[in-house]
């Protein structure tokens, strides 16, 4: 199981608390043993979709079905280490402000497990240390 | 006889196949964070948002955003011997300011009584078309 955690906030909604993304093992592994395609695949896809949100589409909107293919026949990009395959997961799972643009302060940061609080007595007021 | 082993089937032709396969599932607690997920296939990542209140990444991005969604959660009242039933559970809508609900990337996960509590189990299942 990995020992990493990613905490972030999202520059858009910086009141709310801060966030901990758990990567799947079971993703981790495969990302390791080189199965997943650039992630430029991904990102195209995720630019279709905000593109149709945004000019009020979305409920009838669908991938282009070759774009959609990408994620199967793309080459793959072949083995990553653990922080390379979290780089990778942040890039594809985490708002793009937060890891694409500059803040006045980081809006992420990689922490291992032990590093989370094990007590949601305050969850909701969790805020990323300086 | 021979046995067939692939790691993947799509169908052919977008909504022409007969063989309906869930696209994602997952199992995790509210102490995800320290514990790990406890089971999951399809799934990148889950994100801990705040309290009952969780996003959940596919692997894989289904062709459009109107995939089925199937869950359970339960509720826990800060005492391990106390467990409610199933509370309302709001898959692919968020009850905080923070939407994320369902595209095809994934979707919410929200536990809700009155206000968003922590479950103890949470399972959520993803069906639809990957192509």
């Amino acid at each position: 199981m990995t020992q990493y955690r990613v905490i972030f906030d999202d520059p858009d909604h910086l009141d709310e608390p801060t966030k901990v993304l758990v990567p799947s093992d079971r993703w981790m592994k495969e990302a390791m043993e080189g199965n997943l395609p650039p992630i430029s695949v991904y990102w195209e896809l995720q630019d279709d979709e905000q593109k149709a949100i945004a000019e009020g589409r979305h409920s009838e909107f669908r991938h282009d079905p070759e774009k959609l293919a990408a994620q199967y026949t793309a080459p793959r990009i072949g083995p990553l280490t653990e922080q390379e395959a979290l780089e990778y997961l942040i890039m594809k799972d985490l708002p793009r402000k937060c890891w694409a643009e500059q803040h006045n302060r980081p809006m992420f940061k990689i922490v291992t497990v032990d590093q989370v609080p094990s007590d949601r007595t305050f969850r909701n007021a969790w805020e990323m240390a300086a | 006889m021979s046995t067939l082993k692939v790691n993947d089937i799509i169908e052919a032709t977008s909504g022409g196949g007969k063989a309906f396969q869930c696209r994602a599932w997952v199992k995790f607690t509210m102490t995800l964070a320290q514990n790990g997920l406890q089971g999951d296939q399809g799934v990148s990542s889950v994100i801990d948002q705040a309290v009952g209140d969780f996003d959940i990444s596919l692997t894989n991005t289904m062709s459009d955003a109107n995939y089925s969604l199937a869950g359970y959660t339960n509720a826990y009242n800060n005492n391990t011997s106390n467990f409610s039933s199933a509370m309302a559970l709001g898959l692919g809508t968020d009850y905080s300011s923070s939407t994320y609900g369902q595209i095809t990337t994934g979707f919410s996960f929200c536990s809700y009584a009155g206000a968003s509590v922590d479950g103890t189990r949470n399972y959520a299942q993803a069906f639809g078309n990957l192509a």
